[in-house]
């Protein structure tokens, strides 16, 4: 018997309606126009490729001769990593309280924490990093108020989300038997959202030690500008040891941050 | 029809005179009163309306009900943890209706709560757990409340005081085992446990019994039936369970199509007067 109600098989796919249509070719457009903006050409990436083998067969073998000076520039990259990163931590958590719905005392405290966390996320810590040689002058410090005010935003947000996530029902128990609203943040809040902060906390480190070998590049310390005068005077042996140092660092920071979080999450 | 009369005038007598109370030597004080209450919620049909009744120190009272009947949110709202929309309740002799946020505060203070599913900081150890009962203690206003996040922060007095209110529950070789680690019948005597650091007043349980296996549930009860007779520690549960009804409890409340239905002490009423409210 053979079954007369199935039908053809179905199209793999649809017809797109005019509205998706236009979208498409829009997407499409936008896209060669960006092409040609950023003067992309397959081309002369390949005319550079010469120069490339040649750049890189001029990084080896990398040079050990300002070995020193790298270390310590490496020192206080992490340096900035760390202090800028814990500044950061302490200083988003009081805001991301006040940006956490249930938690912030009255909605105009809301809505003025999640601003400033957006305003100190969405400004790339090279701009602060700018702002702050302004202010402070050139050298680490500058760099380490930059990440601080970078971590605030980042973690801001993500501390707010893991307390608005967190079991209401312990904060209902506390709130029950009488407990205040700092009391509950205290014993019920800050418990609950430990695990995800302890984790937003040492990815930030992570992120922090990367971006402060772009900051010295501003002058705001750090290896980055070692880096800098190392290409600018063609000394490539020079550099790939500076590039190789920085991996050493952010690797020994990663794999540190993830053991970390084994034990304490 | 007589039968009837008879068993209606029953079911509608709680205690003519209060329990007498040993510590004060005169009738016992009314700790919790409820008058009028009506809760609904949107444009559903009221949970309940018009009711009101009365719970003495050092009385245990079981709140019956089927599904729905609006026993939880009774509860909820003797504590305005669900705000009521007409009536009046009085903790202690003080109206809780309208009362300001820190006046709230401190009655709350002197009401203990078990949850059903005990609501536990599960990262938490049983001991830091009982140390929040001081929370809402007056003198805790003076501590800085992040030290009574956990028991590694807590004052070296607290801490002695929760161990020995686990140990009034027999839980004292747990106190450092963390909340998500113990058994059903354990949490919920580390709520107790919390209850009586928080030198409560008068307990309120929802369900306390209903998430845990029937010997765990037993035990429970029996705990709240213990304190309840050695330490006058005045209870107000839901439960399900006529049988724990019956067993522990000195008076029950019930509640039928959103009112009170019955309300007479327990050695006056038979199982199957308690039958029909889930008919």
């Amino acid at each position: 018997m053979v079954d007369r109600s199935v039908s053809a098989l179905p199209p793999r796919f649809e017809r797109p309606g005019l509205l998706a249509f236009v979208l498409w070719v829009a997407a499409g457009a936008l896209f060669v126009s960006a092409l040609r903006g950023t003067g992309f050409s397959a081309t002369e990436f390949v005319q550079g490729i010469p120069n490339i083998v040649r750049i890189v067969g001029e990084m080896f073998p990398p040079s050990p001769d300002r070995l020193a000076k790298v270390g310590w520039a490496l020192l206080e990259t992490f340096q900035m990593a760390l202090v800028g990163t814990a500044a950061g931590v302490v200083l988003s958590l009081p805001l991301a309280i006040l940006a956490t719905r249930h938690l912030t005392p009255h909605p105009v405290f809301y809505h003025a924490a999640r601003a400033l966390i957006a305003l100190f996320r969405t400004v790339p810590d090279l701009v602060w990093a700018l702002v702050f040689v302004v202010a402070v002058g050139l050298g680490p410090f500058a760099g380490t108020l930059a990440i601080m005010i970078d971590k605030i935003g980042f973690c801001g947000r993500f501390f707010a989300e893991a307390m608005e996530e967190a079991d209401r029902n312990p904060q209902e128990a506390l709130r029950a038997i009488g407990a205040g609203r700092v009391s509950i943040i205290a014993a019920a809040v800050l418990p609950a959202a430990m695990p995800s902060m302890v984790n937003t906390s040492l990815f930030s480190l992570e992120k922090a030690t990367r971006s402060s070998v772009v900051l010295g590049l501003v002058g705001a310390g750090g290896i980055g500008i070692e880096l800098q005068v190392s290409m600018e005077l063609f000394r490539y042996a020079e550099a790939s040891t500076i590039i190789i140092a920085i991996f050493v660092l952010v690797i020994a920071v990663e794999r540190f941050s993830a053991w970390l979080r084994r034990r304490m999450i | 029809m007589l039968l009837d009369a008879e068993r209606a005038a029953r079911l509608q007598q709680p205690p003519a005179s209060p329990a007498p109370d040993p510590s004060a030597g005169v009738q016992s004080a009314t700790v919790l009163q409820s008058t009028g209450l009506a809760k609904r919620f949107g444009a559903d049909k009221p949970v309940f309306s018009d009711v009101s009744f009365a719970v003495r120190k050092g009385e245990s009272v079981a709140l019956l009900g089927a599904n729905g009947a609006g026993k939880s949110t009774l509860l909820r709202c003797c504590l305005r943890l669900i705000e009521p929309d007409a009536g009046s309740i009085k903790l202690f002799g003080r109206e809780l209706v309208g009362a300001p946020a820190s006046a709230l505060r401190e009655l709350r203070a002197r009401v203990g709560f078990v949850f059903q599913r005990h609501n536990l900081v599960p990262r938490l150890s049983a001991l830091s757990n009982t140390i929040h009962g001081a929370l809402g203690r007056s003198e805790s206003a003076r501590l800085w409340p992040p030290l009574l996040w956990s028991q590694a922060l807590a004052p070296d007095g607290l801490r002695a005081e929760a161990l020995a209110c686990l140990a009034r529950v027999g839980l004292a070789d747990v106190a450092s085992r963390r909340a998500d680690r113990l058994s059903g019948g354990q949490s919920q005597r580390v709520t107790v446990a919390r209850a009586l650091m928080q030198q409560a007043e008068i307990v309120f349980a929802d369900e306390p019994a209903a998430s845990l296996d029937p010997a765990a549930g037993a035990e429970v009860m029996a705990l709240f039936a213990d304190l309840n007779r050695r330490e006058k520690l005045t209870f107000v549960y839901t439960t399900h369970n006529l049988a724990h009804a019956l067993e522990f409890s000195d008076r029950v409340v019930a509640l039928r199509a959103g009112r009170i239905e019955i309300d007479a002490a327990t050695h006056s009423l038979r199982a199957e007067d308690l039958k029909g409210l889930y008919g």
